[in-house]
């Protein structure tokens, strides 16, 4: 092992070190307690970065260490191209959350727990992005399930929030357990819990077992995604999380689900083995866009009315998957970054207004244009970002996945009813700024005194869409290597 | 890329920019001059592409690993031109309002708007063009709006060119899988090897976005809206602009008319159905009368028309002369001076019968009878319309006299009333709005029956495992306790074996069993 790959484990160990620092430090005051989460997820973040010249040069960076000898299981991480966009989104979004955790009121007790739970969250993502072990893998993946669940469960809003989280809870563990029934089929036939050996032999099994593998991988990992009908626990989480969870929720670990898409499905078994299911990927992912926006118009709550957009959004995803073609595939690796960045600046947006206006219903809520110019001028950009307004980000991706979905050979007029399934989303989302910003019902008091950490990071969200929107180029090679790293050439 | 052209294309898309910044800090006064100078350099630029000739040339930039292409050609400059001579003509009558919005913010509007126009104008690829035109829309929109208590002019005229920009992309997207290039050139090209229901997908998009760009019945609602606001930023950007991008659409889009004869046919009827559609329903206008709207979509759909038949040198005639009719008609209901019926109709006339002597050759006998039946049609009702002064009168009011009727059976009337309350109101003007609240009901209707479902099953689900659980418990803690108990009593009925037992007295005449055992122990170990 090289300096490079001691370095990749960098990644996983500094969040470790900083959550235990936490644990120790249980005089630390809010601030430091978020300093401390920032410097770590700085450092997670810069570590990838200087491991990208050893991806350009062609290598994935490895670091192995034996973990269970006897069982072939062991502490393995790969930086590949794929891992590395999911990886430095999540890694990203979770410190744009902590910034802006700052200004947050959420989190004043018990902060070193706090921000020990946000790191563990934060790694959960990590670790799953980069696990080159099915074991590791899985152990990330429930690390990311516990956290999450913990924060709300002790940090959450309103009563319900033990209900909530248990139904969250055992509903993505559900997924979870579908997920770990194919792990341990590939492990008993094969003998390695190696992801890279696995991606090699996964398709000589027989074509019943992988039927029934990616049936199970798909439907696991689509509940991660929160795809109709099994998104009933996104709403809730999404509602009852403090906001810098919600944040990471939204933007971060939704996200995890298209990697599982891709990272197992699609690269273990060959594209023609997943062909049969494609024409069911891109009809609930059609579905799923639309029944989303569907919601997000008939919700009051401003916090559900973008958590409902993700619903829609990550059908979106889902449909360019479906078509298993380059265009579709690279675009819906773009639209999650992209609608990671979105979501984080809406619900950055929101966690502002429920600060200074303290009302969620968007019935009660109005007229807030004048009195919070910046705020309006930065959600005016993220919903039109939402609504595929170029050369805001999501419309590059946008037009990818049409196009997959056009290139797909199945019917035109499915790719045409989801491509207009999006005028949805612009309805919904001009009815949420227009109530916001220019109804006529204003709230009884509206505190402007916004704290400069929710004005920095939000603000910062703002122009780094703009900036992604602007020179799409990078992206899109990062996602076509990042294709090529799981199926070894573009489809 | 070093070549003049290039180089002035380039400035006049990134000048206007520049000045929109600069915009931001200056006075009321400064402004306006600043504005005419921009307007100047834009109009010099223009006339000097003119004069330097056709130019193709490829950027550094890149979008989506292909090069930024351009095509400097005298068609999209000349409507260009136009689109500049109209906005000189506002400006200079109105000069720069204090409307809804500040000077300052209009000024800024027509910089995006100027360096939009460049690129659609000019992009050799289909996604910038794309890219322009949904700018542009999203500027027709703002600047629509009279006040921000009520955004749902902005809503409409988003959403009606969204539609429209929707259709484009789809036929865009399905072009890009057999040609893999967003050059436009190329995509046409290769539409030709499509199969014939993807070449029907590519045409019906594209027309379905001209007709919308160029506010053609019955998709004019959004203009209408528009140009209710009476800024002149409003009327150029909706009226001049937002149309000569269509009508480019129109133009750069012809060849794929060609690939089947079937499309002409259709496109033919097409034309011809909204052509007097339009003659129709503008006779029962509940709005105003307004010989701009009429005029307009005449000629929109007589070069829809062309476009499907004609060359295209004369159909980018048409185009030019077309637009710059709408400049006139826009600029004589400014100055509010009204034109004379006879002069719009035999306008009208001259200028179809010349095109006719133009391009008899080239067209078929059905379109050439088409062609001048609709027209002598359309310039007769322009003169019965401008003749008979409509305006504000709705249909109730005609029905209720007959002697203002036109001399057309009540049955002409059914149908063009149906027509304009159920399709141009009902479905593309209000449509929209009732479109958005149907959603909204079937979005309540969902969240409370299916959303809400869902959550009854979930928590009745819950409940149930909960129940379940709590039952398990219990026969656990049952369980448990008689495991308990038996212990107990178990181990009550060995201490009171033991208390027994310890209550006997010792048996010492026995002793000698252990001491033999032990002997013969040792005696065996011994042994």
């Amino acid at each position: 092992m090289n300096t490079y790959a001691y370095l990749l484990s960098g990644i996983t160990l500094l969040p470790v070190l900083g959550v235990i620092i936490l644990i120790l430090w249980k005089k630390a005051t809010k601030t430091q307690a978020a300093i401390l989460g920032i410097i770590s997820e700085s450092c997670a973040l810069i570590i990838p970065i200087i491991l990208l010249s050893e991806l350009r040069a062609g290598r994935s960076v490895v670091f192995s260490l034996p973990w269970i000898p006897n069982m072939g299981i062991s502490f393995s991480l790969e930086l590949n191209w794929l891992s590395l966009i999911f990886l430095i989104t999540e890694v990203l979004v979770t410190l744009a959350a902590m910034i802006y955790s700052l200004g947050d009121k959420d989190g004043e007790k018990r902060s070193h727990y706090y921000y020990a739970l946000l790191l563990l969250f934060s790694l959960g993502m990590s670790g799953t992005t980069l696990a080159d072990d099915v074991f590791l893998f899985y152990i990330f993946w429930e690390l990311m399930l516990i956290a999450s669940c913990l924060l709300i469960i002790s940090w959450g809003h309103g009563e319900n929030r033990l209900r909530v989280a248990l139904k969250y809870f055992i509903i993505t563990h559900i997924g979870s357990l579908m997920v770990l029934v194919c792990l341990i089929l590939l492990y008993v036939n094969f003998g390695t819990a190696s992801l890279s050996a696995l991606t090699v032999q996964a398709a000589s099994l027989p074509a019943q077992t992988q039927v029934f593998m990616i049936i199970f991988f798909l439907i696991g990992f689509c509940i991660k995604m929160a795809i109709f009908p099994v998104h009933l626990w996104l709403p809730d989480a999404h509602t009852v999380a403090p906001m810098p969870v919600t944040i990471i929720l939204a933007a971060a670990m939704l996200s995890m689900g298209t990697y599982g898409v891709l990272r197992f499905p699609v690269a273990l078994f060959s594209l023609e083995a997943m062909q049969p299911f494609a024409l069911w990927m891109m009809i609930a992912g059609l579905i799923s866009e639309v029944y989303g926006a569907l919601m997000a118009l008939a919700e009051k709550d401003i916090k559900r009315i973008i958590a409902y957009s993700s619903v829609s959004q990550m059908g979106y995803i889902l449909f360019g998957l479906g078509s298993l073609t380059h265009d579709g595939m690279v675009g819906s690796i773009m639209h999650v970054i992209y609608h990671a960045i979105v979501k984080a600046l809406l619900f950055m947006v929101v966690g502002i207004l429920l600060a200074a206006a303290h009302e969620r219903n968007i019935d009660k809520i109005g007229g807030l244009a004048k009195k919070m110019p910046v705020i309006t001028v930065c959600a005016a950009i993220g919903v039109l970002g939402i609504s595929g307004m170029p050369p805001l980000g999501i419309f590059n991706s946008e037009w990818m996945i049409f196009a997959g979905g056009f290139d797909s050979g199945f019917p035109i007029v499915l790719t045409v009813i989801t491509l207009l399934g999006s005028i949805l989303t612009v309805i919904y989302s001009l009815r949420f700024f227009g109530k916001i910003f220019f109804g006529d019902t204003k709230p009884e008091k509206v505190d402007t005194n916004i704290s400069k950490a929710l004005l920095i990071s939000t603000v910062a969200v703002t122009v780094f869409l703009i900036i992604e929107g602007l020179t799409p180029g990078p992206l899109l090679t990062w996602s076509e290597l990042g294709l090529v790293s799981i199926l070894g050439g573009l489809p | 890329m070093t070549d003049p052209s290039s180089i002035i294309l380039l400035l006049l898309m990134g000048i206007p920019l520049l000045f929109g910044g600069v915009f931001v800090f200056l006075g009321q006064t400064t402004l306006r001059r600043f504005f005419y100078v921009l307007l100047a350099i834009h109009s010099a630029g223009l006339l000097s592409l003119l004069m330097l000739g056709d130019h193709d040339f490829s950027t550094t930039l890149v979008f989506f690993n292909e090069a930024i292409t351009f095509s400097i050609t005298a068609t999209p400059t000349i409507l260009f031109i136009l689109c500049l001579a109209g906005l000189w003509l506002l400006a200079w009558q109105h000069r720069l309002p204090l409307a809804f919005f500040p000077a300052r913010v209009h000024a800024i509007f027509i910089s995006v708007a100027l360096s939009a126009g460049c690129l659609a104008f000019y992009s050799g690829q289909f996604m910038m063009r794309y890219i322009a035109l949904e700018v542009v829309g999203l500027l027709v929109a703002l600047t629509a709006i009279v006040s921000f208590a009520n955004l749902i002019p902005f809503g409409v005229i988003f959403l009606i060119l969204r539609l429209g920009d929707l259709s484009m992309l789809a036929a865009i997207l399905i072009l890009y899988q057999p040609a893999r290039t967003l050059d436009i050139n190329t995509m046409i090209t290769q539409a030709a090897q499509m199969p014939f229901n993807s070449q029907a997908w590519v045409l019906a998009g594209f027309l379905f976005a001209v007709i919308v760009k160029v506010a053609l019945f019955p998709m004019g609602g959004w203009l209408q809206i528009a140009r209710e606001n009476k800024q002149f930023i409003t009327i150029w950007i909706s009226a001049i602009l937002m149309p000569a991008m269509g009508y480019y659409l129109l133009y750069r889009i012809a060849p794929i008319f060609q690939y089947q004869s079937v499309f002409q046919i259709v496109t033919l009827v097409l034309a011809s159905a909204m052509l007097l559609a339009i003659m129709l329903v503008s006779y029962l206008r509940v709005i105003p009368f307004s010989p701009f709207m009429l005029l307009n979509g005449v000629l929109s759909a007589m070069a829809i028309l062309l476009a499907a038949y004609l060359i295209p040198d004369l159909l980018a005639l048409y185009l030019f002369i077309a637009l710059a009719a709408r400049i006139v008609l826009l600029y004589q209901e400014r100055v509010q001076v009204s034109l004379p019926p006879l002069g719009s109709a035999l306008l009208l006339l001259a200028l179809n019968t010349a095109f006719l002597l133009a391009g008899c050759q080239q067209l078929p006998m059905p379109a050439i009878i088409a062609w001048m039946a609709l027209t002598v049609l359309a310039s007769a009702w322009l003169y019965l319309m401008g003749k008979r002064d409509l305006t504000a009168k709705t249909l109730q009011q005609v029905l209720v006299h007959p002697e203002e009727r036109l001399p057309l059976t009540l049955f002409t009337y059914e149908i063009a009333a149906w027509l304009y309350h159920q399709l141009e109101i009902g479905v593309f003007h209000d449509g929209l709005v009732k479109v958005r609240d149907g959603f909204l009901q079937a979005a309540d209707w969902v969240y409370t029956n299916i959303e809400g479902g869902m959550e009854k099953i979930w928590t009745k689900l819950g409940s149930g495992l909960i129940r379940i659980s709590k039952s398990a418990l219990r026969q656990e803690e049952q369980v448990s306790h008689k495991a308990n108990e038996g212990i107990q009593t178990a181990l009550r009925s060995i201490d009171k074996q033991e208390i027994q037992a310890a209550a006997k007295e010792i048996r010492w005449d026995l002793i000698w069993i252990p001491v033999v055992l032990v002997v013969i122990l040792v005696y065996l170990m011994m042994g």
